[in-house]
């Protein structure tokens, strides 16, 4: 277990600029995630913390070493990539037990087949050993790519969208497993993912990036309630943040949860009322999702969704105008030129 | 009429039999008929004078196989096939992943690539008989180009090396004319398997390479353990070709050597040629050339069962 430190991380391919200056920091047995639509630089970063890019610029320390410019394997690395990337030609144990021979580090064959069992047991595969990866179901392939990556115990341990190759109830069951497992090892992790579910539940911090940039790092809850620009605001959230000009210079912006029936809101908490006319209704069990228009300052009209839990039972008439509210700690302001939020006190 | 001929089109048994029909002829009219008139001839007492069928039964097999000549051409069959593609696949694998290997994101790198590769395929793009002629001249007893670079580095002539002679008579020694048809052969055989081997090892995901340098396998692991055993199958087939066209080839020996000195490079399509066409024996001719179709066989067998156990997937 070590921190890993990243001082302005910039890594071109050509003219393209992947990684534009990222400076992080990830704290001893943290579990990082970092998120961001698919371009932004996300697995370029990790790629090359593991060292399988080399920065144009920045340093890179893991622990107290500088790896910047250190083979993957002199890191303390271990990577899952996307695709698993098991080795087809070797069983279970064989890929298992690669990283182990490769780096030499554990030359003796009996103690080797134990660690190789250990890992095994660690994410209960133990009885596919003897298999052949394509033998194998997808979420066993997952578990086999990341008992391999703990076989060698690294410092640190990189996961590239490793969830996202598995069907959606899968998915949930193998979210929570890695959790538990990375907390048990207390491995600093970082995890890759364009799927903020994924983020929001797995990460003690999250990192959110746009075209090699980092745009704000914090707490899923508090970059949720806080987020920093129209981008984080708009990303994170399903559906995103509903936005509005309310001038020239001010974009106001309010969660879908957060717009109710006047009747639902908080009793004596100031509200900014919404009169709108909602023109369809969507039913997702748990939640029902409004869509209808609120004009901005100049009267245009944006899409607006709120965001109705299923135990709020007022009935919504399609095509009527009704009386919607936020209540005023829920509204948020950002620059319109720059998507920066702006101090509450300027609001 | 056009209501028959669209139903014909539409009828997939219909348009299989004319689709496969140019094959089928072919493949009847230009190796089925030859084949069996080889069999047949060779259990006959055929020659060029009087093709009449007189049955001899495996006369001329036994004969063929007591002849010293035969041996010689066996045994050099078997040594000259071997050994090039030994030398072929270890010359393709390095050429292989040299030519894959990553480019520095510079034009001149890529122009540079697509050079090497153009080059690498001339060998094989160029017509196998005019090849052969260039290297009769390179491999010539008087005035090889060979000899006379050696001459000049001062590695042959009087008081050198390989002196006193100012020349090496490449063909005309048993050894150095048997290492010269093999290096003819190595030199044609290796571009077809270069590319096959080039388009087994870019077939092979990348991640799964990223993956071997994050769990900390260096060059030769990589090569021998992960790439190598990914590229088998293709591998095969590709000495598969690389065999039957060594083996069966008439083209290198014939325009360099014609099996000389006396028959130290004399091979099994040699022979038969020598005497069932320049000697007018076609009975015996087509038993020499019978013995090649076994070991192909044999050959093509195995070496296509343990591609199809070494696929994964």
């Amino acid at each position: 277990m070590s921190e890993v430190r990243l001082q302005g991380i910039v890594k071109r391919f050509g003219e393209v600029q992947a990684v534009a200056g990222v400076d992080l920091h990830i704290d001893s047995g943290e579990f990082l995630v970092v998120l961001g639509p698919s371009g932004c630089g996300k697995t370029t970063l990790m790629r090359t913390i593991a060292g399988l890019e080399k920065p144009e610029e920045g340093r890179i320390h893991i622990g107290a070493r500088d790896v910047t410019l250190l083979p993957p394997r002199k890191r303390g690395i271990a990577m899952v990539f996307q695709s698993y990337a098991l080795y087809p030609h070797m069983s279970v144990a064989g890929n298992i037990g690669f990283p182990l021979k490769a780096q030499g580090r554990c030359p003796n064959r009996r103690e080797r087949e134990q660690r190789v069992y250990q890992a095994a047991q660690m994410v209960s595969i133990e009885h596919l050993l003897d298999r052949r990866p394509r033998q194998l179901s997808g979420g066993e392939r997952q578990r086999v790519a990341i008992a391999r990556a703990i076989v060698s115990q690294p410092e640190v341990l990189l996961l590239d969208e490793p969830l996202s190759n598995l069907d959606a109830k899968l998915r949930a069951y193998a979210r929570d497993e890695l959790k538990g497992f990375q907390r048990k090892l207390g491995i600093t992790t970082v995890f890759v993912t364009h799927d903020q579910i994924e983020a929001m539940g797995l990460g003690d911090r999250i990192v959110v990036m746009r075209d090699g940039l980092v745009q704000q790092v914090g707490a899923p809850q508090a970059i949720y309630d806080r987020p920093q620009n129209i981008f984080v605001a708009t990303f994170l959230g399903s559906p995103g943040m509903n936005l509005q000009l309310v001038s020239d210079q001010v974009q106001r912006g309010f969660r879908p949860e957060h717009l109710l029936p006047v009747a639902e809101l908080p009793p004596g908490a100031a509200h900014e009322p919404f009169a709108w006319r909602v023109t369809r209704v969507e039913n997702l069990g748990s939640d029902r999702l409004l869509y209808g228009h609120i004009p901005d300052f100049r009267g245009d009209m944006q899409l607006t969704v709120a965001r109705l839990p299923s135990n709020v039972t007022t009935e919504i008439p399609i095509d009527t105008d009704c009386h919607f509210g936020v209540a005023r700690e829920h509204l948020h302001f950002f620059d319109n030129e720059s998507g920066e939020r702006l101090a509450e006190a300027a609001a | 009429m056009n209501a028959i001929m669209s139903r014909w089109l539409d009828d997939s048994r219909v348009m299989g039999i004319v689709f496969l029909a140019p094959a089928t002829l072919y493949i009847v009219l230009l190796v089925g008929l030859p084949f069996i008139t080889a069999l047949l001839f060779s259990v006959s007492t055929a020659t060029v004078g009087d093709a009449s069928f007189n049955y001899v039964g495996l006369r001329n097999f036994a004969h063929v196989w007591q002849t010293p000549a035969f041996r010689d051409a066996l045994v050099n069959t078997f040594a000259f096939t071997v050994v090039a593609q030994i030398i072929t696949i270890v010359l393709a694998n390095i050429l292989a992943q040299l030519l894959t290997a990553p480019l520095p994101p510079r034009r001149s790198a890529r122009i540079g690539m697509w050079i090497a590769r153009m080059l690498l395929i001339l060998p094989w793009a160029t017509p196998l008989s005019l090849s052969v002629v260039g290297w009769l001249w390179m491999f010539d007893s008087k005035y090889s180009p060979i000899d006379y670079i050696l001459r000049e580095m001062a590695l042959l002539g009087p008081d050198t090396v390989w002196g006193p002679a100012n020349n090496l008579i490449w063909l005309g020694k048993p050894l150095l004319a048997k290492a010269s048809i093999i290096f003819v052969h190595v030199w044609r055989m290796t571009p077809l398997a270069t590319v096959i081997l080039m388009a087994g090892l870019s077939s092979i995901p990348t991640d799964l390479l990223d993956q071997a340098e994050v769990d900390g396998s260096r060059f030769f692991r990589t090569l021998f353990q992960v790439k190598l055993p990914l590229v088998m199958p293709i591998m095969l087939i590709s000495l598969l070709f690389g065999f039957i066209f060594t083996f069966g080839d008439l083209t290198v020996v014939y325009i360099l050597t014609r099996g000389g000195p006396i028959t130290h490079t004399l091979t099994l399509p040699m022979y038969s040629f020598l005497v069932g066409i320049d000697g007018g024996n076609l009975a015996q001719g087509a038993a020499v050339s019978l013995f090649i179709f076994p070991v192909l066989l044999l050959v093509a067998v195995v070496l296509l069962r343990t591609a199809s156990r070494a696929e994964i997937r």
